[in-house]
């Protein structure tokens, strides 16, 4: 009897184990960026990948470690993606919902010069900067059907943080 | 070979056969150690997914700026008091296990030939001759082999804590792993540690698992002789 139950824990455990593979996560930490300019964060996924994206903008102006001499501190705004434009003061969080257009989906693999996301890794997150933010356009990638991308920008004088924690459904 | 020798040696046989019974209530336990240690991972899973799922539906804190803990090759952002909890919640169920297995072997009814061999040698011929020896044989070759395992698995889980703890005082504190050495140099060092520590139970499980080895041998010659003994005819 009790070794039946010990088998059914250990069977409970072997369809535990794969669902762990189910979450997935990507950041980029502590990305500064002083000058005129801006930043660009890509996010591309599966598309049965429902996934949280926590993007915290902290302006170097009102950061006391950072000292800025020469020149006024730019101002610094954060696009979100669909076009809406917000002027970021102090430490902001930015939360972006990215849900699954699919359940139990097919992985595909797909890579760029900026990004690239498969099997293993079917969220990724790139902060594009300088040139690379401002040739950066997305209308002229062509994911393949599967892969979704999403894109924010950052501008002025910045340090930024980009977490992403996703599930598979 | 007078009377009390007769009574010794089978007193010292029926110690020996005492142990024996233990290691098999050993076996017996092993599957509610097995069963507390698979209870405490699937909940140190559970856990870490339930944290996982809420950080989705409700956020995560960011000031780790990236931080995150590997559960089975999988990133998880940490959370300091989630991770002690599954710390202790491992730990427990280490502890738990031990003390379910030890208590078991402890609780076992030993010693009740005793009151038998108090009447001598007649006493010491009767015990021999109620001996089931093929049922004792299975016994003793069972007992060796849930020692055994029993070791194994208390070593590795000792280790796996070691090395959890190890990892968790690595990153959190900056304990200053030897830069040369690297993280990969953790598994190593908790086995030295576990086996410094368990050195001298690890010596004894040896001297125990030979002696049992020996015993098997030398109770298959007794039983053989025994049953053609002529005074189990009659």
């Amino acid at each position: 009897m009790k070794l039946r139950g010990l088998l059914l824990l250990l069977l409970l455990l072997a369809v535990l184990l794969p669902m762990t593979s189910a979450f997935h996560y990507a950041s980029v930490p502590n990305f500064g960026y002083a000058g005129i300019g801006s930043s660009v964060v890509v996010v591309a996924k599966e598309d049965y990948i429902y996934a949280r994206i926590q993007i915290v903008v902290q302006p170097l102006e009102n950061n006391t470690n950072v000292l800025i001499h020469g020149g006024l501190a730019q101002t610094v705004g954060f696009t979100y993606p669909n076009g809406t434009t917000v002027t970021v003061t102090r430490p902001t969080t930015f939360t972006i919902i990215l849900p699954n257009s699919a359940f139990f989906g097919e992985a595909v693999s797909w890579e760029t010069g900026q990004i690239s996301i498969g099997p293993g890794n079917p969220l990724g997150i790139s902060v594009l900067t300088g040139q690379n933010a401002t040739a950066f356009d997305m209308t002229k990638l062509s994911p393949p059907q599967g892969v979704e991308i999403t894109q924010c920008s950052v501008s002025g004088d910045y340090d930024l943080s980009v977490q992403a924690l996703g599930v598979s459904l | 070979m007078s009377d009390q020798d007769v009574v010794a040696k089978v007193g010292d046989l029926m110690r020996t056969l005492d142990d024996v019974k233990r290691y098999k209530e050993l076996a017996y336990a092993m599957v509610d150690f097995g069963a507390i240690m698979v209870v405490a991972v699937i909940a140190v899973i559970g856990v870490t997914m339930f944290q996982s799922s809420v950080y989705i539906v409700s956020g995560f804190p960011t000031s780790n700026n990236g931080g995150a803990y590997l559960l089975f090759g999988t990133p998880f952002p940490s959370n300091i008091l989630v991770f002690f909890g599954e710390l202790i919640i491992l730990f427990l169920g280490l502890i738990l296990g031990v003390y379910r297995v030890d208590k078991r072997v402890r609780l076992t009814k030993v010693g009740e030939w005793k009151e038998t061999l108090e009447e001598g040698a007649p006493g010491a011929i009767k015990i021999l001759s109620n001996m089931e020896w093929d049922s004792l044989l299975g016994t003793v070759s069972v007992a060796r082999v849930a020692y055994l395992f029993y070791s194994i698995i208390k070593v590795i889980g000792y280790f796996l804590l070691v090395s959890v703890i190890l990892t968790f005082v690595s990153v959190f504190t900056l304990f200053s792993v030897p830069a040369t050495l690297g993280y990969s140099s953790i598994p190593f060092i908790s086995l030295i540690i576990v086996l410094l520590f368990t050195k001298n139970s690890l010596t004894e499980g040896f001297r125990k698992l030979r002696s049992l080895d020996s015993l098997f041998w030398d109770l298959r010659w007794f039983a053989s002789e025994f049953k053609r003994a002529d005074f189990n005819q009659t």
